[in-house]
């Protein structure tokens, strides 16, 4: 069978993500094969002859998901719902998995005492307009979660400002005054002197398992999946 | 009539009725409705990057360029009847077998309130206009929605609230959830009691109660590094605000439901104003007979002009469009599920796209969409 009629599942290639998938696949006894060397891209699952694995970065799992060229990816629920316009229909999520978490979160200079919560950044973004003519800016990889959240939190007088790598720094280095970004444990947003507002949690992310809805599906296809998901669970 | 038809048909009537027509682009740069019309629009809108690199969007409305048209245009006196007609364009992610299309006519008149004998005639001017607009197509039966922004505004400021709650009260009285979000909040209490205030200060500067100036000295010399591009002295005096602008549990709760207590007041037009005078009376509102006697007012010259039987009045009306700042109606057919014709007065818009003048502003657009099933 060629790879074109075979379950497409794609996970991640590399970093943190890449080790507790594999730890995780260990324990369930999920053990791929023609798989020469860490950096083969491309690899079979033992006992599951109708798929094909492909390892990609996470943002490539998800673009991948969103046009169908894959039937089954591992990433992030941050990517997803960051990157994927409309993806309540597009992909549909199969198994939450206990790792990869991360959270959304948007977070203030310290020294604002005054603001503890987004009504008050509200407040401040609209008479900083209305006094300066200017918007505060929000540095951020996030730009349509953090869009949409602002916006249903009534906060509509700010601009974000991209921003690919140490997000954090940018209120010091004045490109921004506010940022939104992934926190673990929000040591670095507290070393970089920047606070969480109260109600700042924008998305509480982990990794899943998430089936495209674009892509081809047929029965075959379809039992395939159940295997693979009930290996995993 | 096809849709096009009814088009040119009411754009006609419009130039007869004595409107200039303006003739509109279909696409804009994006900013123009980013500054003035409010998520909704903003989240509908079809926008695209050109290949120079500018964000431009096919038109989602058009109040706003016919009013930057006005603005731009060189022979303007001050006062202007404008009308337009054509498609507008707005998605819908929730029902993708939603016209993306939308057919609108509309007017728009711009004046100057200091020129009016009453200063409710160019509303009442423009809700007849719509009434005539409706029957000559031949439809006899419609009940029109009549709501005000304003009055809301005035309600508002006769509570004890501090002037930054009535402000964003009335600044998100449209964002019908965010709105609702406010009231649940006030009626927790706001505001930093002198035990909260205390804490914060205990916790970031390690001391128990500070002067304005103390304080700016603890966080002046982190000016430079991790203040934004907020001053010490703004951070403080909000600070200092927001202490002074304590409402406790019990209070706020009860201006939450005086508010809800406004907001369903809704009757047939001929019954309003005694339903608002009874209002005012049984919750002791001060202050608030110049209104009222506005609202008497408003409603004779609309029984002396339209035919006030179709007229309702709802105070928990207000659109979803950010630029509408005084009286909002809409029509509908008499099963409530067409929408017909929506308006309403904008005095603040004009000044935002640049006016230099203190103008003001009402108009509606009809919804050829709908018109067309009923006609």
């Amino acid at each position: 069978m060629s790879p074109q009629n075979k379950l497409r599942i794609a996970l991640p290639s590399k970093g943190r993500l890449r080790q507790d998938m594999q730890t995780l696949f260990e324990e369930k006894k999920l053990v791929f094969s023609n798989l020469e060397n860490d950096r083969d891209y491309i690899a079979a699952i033992k006992g599951i002859d109708n798929a094909v694995v492909y390892f990609l970065s996470a943002k490539e799992i998800t673009n991948r998901l969103d046009e169908g060229s894959i039937h089954v990816g591992l990433t992030g629920d941050d990517l997803v719902q960051e990157k994927i316009i409309n993806y309540r229909n597009k992909i549909s999520k199969k198994l939450k998995l206990n790792f990869g978490n991360a959270k959304l979160v948007v977070a203030i200079p310290d020294l604002w005492i005054d603001v503890m919560t987004m009504a008050d950044l509200e407040e401040i973004c609209h008479s900083h307009r209305t006094k300066f003519s200017k918007r505060l800016r929000v540095a951020t990889k996030y730009t349509n979660l953090t869009n949409e959240y602002f916006s249903n939190c009534g906060v509509v007088d700010y601009r974000t400002v991209e921003s690919d790598g140490s997000t954090e720094s940018a209120p010091f280095n004045g490109f921004a005054e506010i940022i939104t970004d992934i926190t673990s444990s929000g040591d670095t947003l507290r070393a970089n002197n920047l606070r969480v507002l109260n109600d700042g949690l924008i998305l509480d992310s982990s990794a899943n398992i998430f089936t495209s809805n674009v892509a081809e599906w047929n029965n075959d296809l379809e039992k395939t999946l159940e295997v693979f998901i009930n290996q995993i669970v | 009539m096809s849709i096009q038809e009814l088009n040119i048909n009411l754009k006609n009537y419009f130039i007869k009725s004595g409107f200039d027509y303006v003739e509109l682009p279909l696409l804009y740069d994006t900013g123009i409705f980013f500054e003035t019309s409010g998520e909704e629009i903003r989240r509908k809108m079809y926008s695209f990057i050109d290949n120079t690199g500018k964000e431009k969007c096919l038109r989602p409305d058009m109040t706003v360029p016919t009013c930057q048209s006005f603005i731009n245009s060189s022979s303007k006196n001050g006062e202007a009847k404008l009308c337009y007609s054509g498609p507008v364009f707005r998605s819908s992610q929730e029902n993708s077998n939603h016209s993306i299309e939308l057919n609108q006519s509309g007017i728009e008149v711009i004046f100057s309130e200091k020129n009016l004998n009453n200063i409710h005639e160019m509303d009442v001017y423009i809700l007849k206009t719509a009434e005539e607009t409706i029957t000559r197509l031949g439809l006899k039966k419609f009940r029109v929605k009549v709501g005000s922004l304003k009055l809301f505004n005035q309600f508002i400021n006769t509570l004890k609230l501090p002037d930054r709650w009535k402000q964003r009260l009335v600044r998100h009285f449209f964002r019908r959830n965010y709105f609702a979000s406010l009231l649940e909040r006030l009626s927790e209490g706001v505001g930093y009691d002198n035990e909260k205030k205390d804490s914060i200060l205990k916790e970031k500067f390690n001391i128990d109660t500070l002067s304005n100036e103390s304080l700016k000295e603890l966080i002046d010399p982190q000016n430079v590094r991790g203040l934004g591009s907020r001053t010490a002295s703004e951070i403080i005096d909000r600070f200092q605000l927001k202490s002074l602008n304590v409402i406790s549990k019990s209070d706020g709760k009860k201006f939450v439901d005086l508010i809800n207590n406004f907001l369903n007041l809704s009757s047939n037009l001929s019954d309003y104003p005694s339903l608002l005078r009874d209002f005012v009376k049984l919750n002791k509102i001060s202050s608030f007979e110049n209104e009222i006697l506005q609202i008497e007012n408003f409603v004779n010259l609309i029984s002396e002009k339209c035919n006030l039987e179709n007229f309702y009045f709802d105070n928990d009306f207000g659109h979803s469009i950010e630029f509408y700042d005084g009286m909002m109606f809409e029509i509908y057919d008499p099963t409530g599920q067409h929408n017909l014709i929506s308006g309403g007065r904008y005095d603040k818009l004009l000044i935002d796209l640049g006016s230099k003048e203190n103008l003001s502003a009402v108009g509606f657009a009809t919804n050829n969409n709908n018109i067309i099933k009923l006609v």
